[in-house]
């Protein structure tokens, strides 16, 4: 079962999108703030990570940019979660080496079909 | 002026009185949607003790959207305009997620009536959702 690790402050999208997700055959692992996010990026080397833009103590770009320096996780695919949806801020995700973009409010199918584009073969 | 890639922005000049456009075209739109939210409550509750809690979520979301929406309207001045898109997709974020878990339960459960409420509901909220992103809101 791919494992996914979803960084997000926010108690009800981390809800909603966990359970959605788990529903969607996927193991999701949880950090509440970027720094949190950099760390379990290591410790539970998910097979893909869903970055809330907007976190606290780390935002999200920088936590990214961190991520992708590292050899351990760089490898990793990142996909931008922001409720701005504005051309500036996916190019500003892009930039901090982000693999994908998406916005809230998350169109579920949309997620799911850059997920698994993103995802190794078979998993 | 920045564009969404994600939905089309108005071009041109900021509507100078967008403070009208939200009373006459998305407030109305937001109260129709939180009475919907009400009766959905209701609907899905009687259906099954299990969709009460994320059926309340919704009805809260649809709450809170409706009192800034008052409140924007009481105290234009007063609002944060660089956040407001941001604060007004927030509530609906939580509107979409949880009446998207609630029709697919409803789906999963044969309660096919209520799974259909909810697919105009939601079509509901995500045209609310595009009339907050045409909302043609002055910089701050």
């Amino acid at each position: 079962m791919p494992k996914i690790l979803l960084v997000e402050d926010n108690e009800m999208n981390r809800d909603m999108l966990s359970r959605r997700l788990a529903r969607n055959g996927f193991e999701v692992v949880i950090a509440v703030d970027g720094k949190a996010g950099v760390d379990m990026a290591s410790s539970e080397k998910p097979n893909l990570i869903l970055m809330d833009m907007s976190l606290p103590i780390m935002d999200g770009w920088e936590a990214t940019r961190q991520v992708k320096a590292n050899p351990q996780t760089a490898a990793i695919p990142v996909i931008a979660l922001t409720a701005h949806a504005m051309v500036e801020d996916r190019q500003k995700a892009m930039a901090a080496g982000c693999n994908d973009f998406d916005t809230k409010p998350i169109e579920l199918p949309r997620l799911l079909e850059k997920i698994k584009a993103l995802l190794p073969t078979g998993g | 002026m920045a564009e969404s890639f994600d939905s089309p922005r108005r071009e041109g000049t900021f509507d100078a009185d967008w403070t009208a456009v939200l009373r006459q075209h998305l407030a109305p739109a937001v109260e129709a949607l939180r009475r919907d939210a009400e009766r959905l409550v209701g609907s899905a509750k009687a259906a099954s003790a299990d969709y009460g809690a994320d059926a309340d979520k919704v009805r809260a979301a649809c709450d809170r959207l409706a009192a800034l929406i008052t409140e924007i309207q009481t105290a234009p001045d007063a609002v944060n305009r660089g956040k407001l898109r941001h604060d007004l997709r927030t509530p609906v974020n939580a509107i979409k997620g949880y009446g998207e878990i609630l029709m697919e339960d409803a789906g999963d459960a044969s309660h096919v009536a209520l799974e259909a409420e909810f697919r105009v509901f939601l079509r509901n909220a995500d045209a609310i959702l595009a009339r907050i992103d045409a909302l043609a809101i002055p910089p701050a």
